[in-house]
């Protein structure tokens, strides 16, 4: 399993039990009994954790800077390249599908419950995770022992 | 005007028409209370017809660019991205925070929030574009 690889698996449950449990349970506990500390601390910590989340390749490339090892190569760049990309497309379709859905189900005048907004955005960042380490993984098992063609 | 910075102008113009287009007929639609599957596939499929021949052209276009032009396009790229979540993000929570997590809001605040996030985006990305080729030919 390479570097990439291993990243993949790491997003891919890591990211989504980071983002999902907190995050459901901070909206469970702010419908049940409202605003209170532990839900805002909650949100607060997603928000920290998403920052560090996302800076993680950029740590990890300053910390291996020295080493001269090289770990990406053209092909493994491709495919990061695609699984952006489905990352990107995927919850945009999703996007959409939660306006429409809620649109359809109770009308333009309707009322949504204000908990469908921080939670379509979470699901959609879950998405985003899910599909772009699925999209990765996919594209490596395509290949042979360790991704190898 | 190179193929790059005349690609962020037009895309802007483009996002600019499509949510002027799209916020003149949400407005009718919440205006005239269109409910259910039917009225939103009329604007649902020219939608997604024309996002996907856009994609399609920007992809081919893609490949016509230089090693400057593409790094440049990639660092906009990630920006529109940055943006686009964080202003979701807050958008979302301060609704979330300032109305209560007991409230309701009308439905149509989903579409209006994705389509400033989208407009947004666009224009992060296409500014982005426009000020790297600025400084660049400020430099030389």
């Amino acid at each position: 399993m390479n570097k990439t690889q291993e990243a993949s698996w790491f997003y891919f449950f890591l990211g989504l039990a980071c983002f999902l449990i907190p995050g459901g349970v901070a909206v469970f506990i702010a419908y049940d009994r409202g605003i209170s500390f532990a839900p805002v601390f909650m949100f607060a910590g997603i928000v920290i954790w998403g920052g560090l989340f996302w800076l993680f390749p950029f740590i990890e490339k300053k910390v291996r800077k020295g080493q001269k090892k090289i770990t990406f190569d053209e092909r493994d760049q491709l495919i990061h390249k695609k699984a952006v990309m489905a990352g990107y497309v995927v919850p945009w379709l999703y996007f959409v599908a939660v306006c429409v859905v809620a649109w359809c189900v109770v009308g333009p005048h309707g009322s949504i419950s204000v908990n469908v907004m921080p939670l379509t955005l979470l699901g959609g960042l879950v998405i985003f995770t899910l599909a772009q380490g699925l999209a990765s993984l996919i594209q490596y098992g395509r290949g042979g022992k360790d991704g190898e063609k | 005007m190179n193929r790059l910075q005349k690609k962020a102008w037009i895309n802007l113009a483009a996002i600019t028409a499509c949510v002027v287009l799209t916020g003149m007929c949400l407005g009718i639609l919440v205006y005239i209370n269109a409910r259910g599957f039917d009225s939103l596939l009329v604007g649902l499929v020219p939608g997604l017809v024309a996002g996907l021949v856009f994609y399609v052209r920007s992809v081919s276009e893609e490949a016509k660019l230089d090693e400057r032009e593409k790094t440049i396009a990639r660092k906009s790229f990630v920006w529109a991205c940055y943006t686009l979540t964080l202003f979701w993000a807050c958008a979302s929570f301060g609704i979330f925070f300032v109305a209560g997590g007991k409230s309701v809001v009308p439905a149509y605040t989903l579409p209006v929030v994705f389509l400033a996030g989208l407009f947004l985006a666009q224009f992060v990305e296409s500014a982005a574009i426009l000020i790297q080729f600025a400084r660049e030919t400020a430099d030389e």
